[in-house]
């Protein structure tokens, strides 16, 4: 594994906010990197990353189905006492899912290892399906990398596959902050791949959904939402106002994501599967075995994009980042070195459709903690 | 609509089998080596201001409210066209005007004859449907101007299709679903975006907002 440099393509600014991607670059800053990729021979690909996903998103499957049964765990998931029915409900009735993305440390040479999972409102998606398809494509043409030179991504045909198992006679509404560019974008890509599959999609601001008489959800033209991907939480969701009026099969992702796309799932985890090659310890703040481990990661359960992060040595911290999750439950997670390269260091976006690992998307920090402003590199597979 | 985990017990959510690989080196990205194309619904996301200005599906009585309501004449005609073919195949089917318009209301519905053959006796069978009300057509083909473009788009996305629109005795907008397949099949309606009345809104998206959304 290693990380190489080559020239940009030329006006790939110009193309970026032709398609949609006006947010290659955030509050300023780039984001989209379009002068080096991580390269990785098939081998690794193959045996360190997709093949454990899919094992890993098996057992996280398992763990579901184990997890509703508990009143307790759920409990202890942070999951609210009003809503628990509901995410039970959502598993048992079968709710179908789209995505998730698995965040791995790997670097070429040991087991890659898991550091979460994002199951509910995973970011990056148009860049792993898409523009970096097409930046392949491109610096192909350009006479940059060899003609047969390869990358971990089917996502886009994934995804317009696992759009069309759902049900096409309702329209398929898409809920998002629509201040956000990134997310409008988001939302937008994915709506695309819905038409594709067959779908009449509806874009709505997440704020803007009401509710009739009957408590059903509604749009801004006064009709039932009936079926409705959403970029928003569900662990904001199930304490809001209309929580009360949630039910099992409208929302995607479903609610029984919120048991995974929770830090405190590891715990749960490593448990289960203690001396895994790909899981790291892991265990709730208050348990005595934490202790044990001399090098650890602090997570609060729903801290986002790197808040509030802990990292400690021998008793000493040694780095911390701010945020908004202070003073909320945490996790304790054994420390693995991310891939560097000089001053950056590279996380692994392994993604799951429905069910199946088909793509990679790397991001890379000058920190330890991967943040809001890591950039996002292409990879290739190469041998 | 049949889904693969119909029983009780099975709670595994749909998904697809990881494809096996083998020592012959295979392709990992997508089987078309060139670029992803968007349709109009990424590029509608570009110049679309606000949401609220996005049009919506639209439901129409007829051609001319299609027409008028700033839709070309051509995908007016071919999207009515298909509505009606797709109506003669899925529609709701009764065996008594009665049964249809106990569910769809007086004189609400229409009668098909089909000859048939039983031995060497023909005969005519008639069965009742209830009467086509309406078509939706989706907004994307608002921007639709040229039966070239109509053409491309309905090639882009192969999935999509005119949709008939019913109105049952109660009021209400159903289209026709068909679940299952061969003799089995049956055709099934069920109330999808009902028109109605918003009584709040706001009861989400209200919770402490990163500047960069709600990603993780």
């Amino acid at each position: 594994m290693k990380r190489i440099t080559l020239a940009e393509r030329e006006g790939w600014r110009d193309t970026a906010r032709e398609v949609g991607f006006g947010f290659h670059e955030m509050y300023g800053e780039p984001y989209w990197t379009d002068d080096a990729a991580y390269a990785f021979t098939l081998q690794q690909i193959e045996r360190d990353i997709e093949d454990p996903t899919q094992a890993l998103h098996e057992m996280c499957l398992d763990l579901v189905a184990d997890v509703i049964k508990s009143d307790e765990t759920l409990a202890r998931l942070s999951i609210p006492e009003a809503h628990r029915d509901l995410v039970r409900d959502s598993w048992m009735a079968g709710d179908r899912h789209i995505y998730g993305r698995f965040d791995f440390a790997y670097d070429g040479k040991s087991p890659a290892k898991l550091l979460e999972y994002n199951a509910d409102t995973p970011t990056s998606i148009f860049e792993s399906a898409f523009f970096q398809h097409n930046w392949l494509i491109d610096q192909i043409e350009a006479g940059q990398l060899p003609g047969d030179t390869d990358q971990f991504n089917y996502l886009q045909e994934s995804l317009v596959e696992v759009f069309q198992r759902f049900p096409k006679d309702a329209t398929f509404h898409f809920a998002c902050w629509t201040e956000s560019s990134e997310d409008k974008g988001t939302a937008a890509y994915l709506m695309d791949c819905a038409v594709q599959a067959g779908h009449r999609v509806q874009l709505i601001d997440i704020q803007r959904i009401g509710i009739d008489a009957q408590g059903r959800f509604t749009d801004t033209d006064d009709r039932t939402i009936d079926q409705c991907f959403k970029l928003y939480p569900w662990e904001d969701m199930l304490r809001e106002p209309f929580a009360k009026h949630l039910k099992p099969g409208c929302f995607v992702e479903p609610a029984w994501k919120a048991v995974l796309s929770n830090k405190a799932f590891l715990p749960l985890l490593w448990d289960r599967h203690q001396g895994h090659p790909n899981i790291l310890p892991a265990y709730f703040e208050d348990d005595p075995r934490a202790g044990d481990l001399d090098h650890v990661v602090l997570k609060p359960f729903f801290s986002r994009e790197g808040d509030n992060v802990t990292i400690r040595r021998a008793g000493t911290i040694v780095e911390e980042s701010d945020g908004s999750y202070g003073g909320t439950p945490r996790i304790v997670q054994a420390f693995a070195p991310l891939f560097q390269d000089g001053d950056k260091h590279a996380v692994l976006g392994s993604w799951v459709v429905g069910d199946r690992a088909c793509g990679l998307g790397m991001r890379e920090d000058s920190s330890l903690i991967t943040r809001d402003l890591s950039r996002f590199v292409p990879h290739i597979i190469v041998d | 609509m049949t889904d693969s985990n119909d029983e009780l017990g099975a709670k595994r959510p749909v998904g697809a089998a990881a494809p096996a690989h083998g020592t012959v080196r295979r392709r990992k990205s997508s089987a078309t080596r060139k670029s992803l194309a968007l349709g109009t619904i990424a590029a509608a996301g570009l110049t679309v201001a606000a949401c609220d200005d996005a049009p919506s599906d639209q439901v129409f009585k007829s051609i001319a409210d299609c027409k008028s309501s700033g839709f070309s004449a051509f995908v007016c005609e071919k999207e009515f066209n298909e509505a009606r073919a797709r109506h003669a195949k899925t529609a709701p089917q009764f065996k008594t005007s009665d049964a249809c318009e106990q569910k769809f209301g007086n004189n609400k519905c229409m009668v098909h004859s089909v000859s048939t053959t039983s031995g060497t006796t023909q005969g005519t069978s008639n069965f009742y449907t209830p009467l086509l009300t309406g078509f939706l057509v989706s907004q994307a083909l608002h921007r639709v101007r040229t039966p070239y473009a109509y053409y491309s788009y309905r090639s882009n996305y192969p999935g999509y299709y005119s949709t008939p629109i019913y109105r049952d005795r109660g009021g209400r907008s159903v289209t026709s679903v068909r679940s299952g397949t061969g003799a089995s099949a049956k055709t099934i309606t069920r109330p999808v975006n009902v028109n109605t009345r918003t009584v709040a809104r706001r009861g989400f998206g209200g919770r402490s907002y990163s500047s960069r959304g709600w990603g993780g």
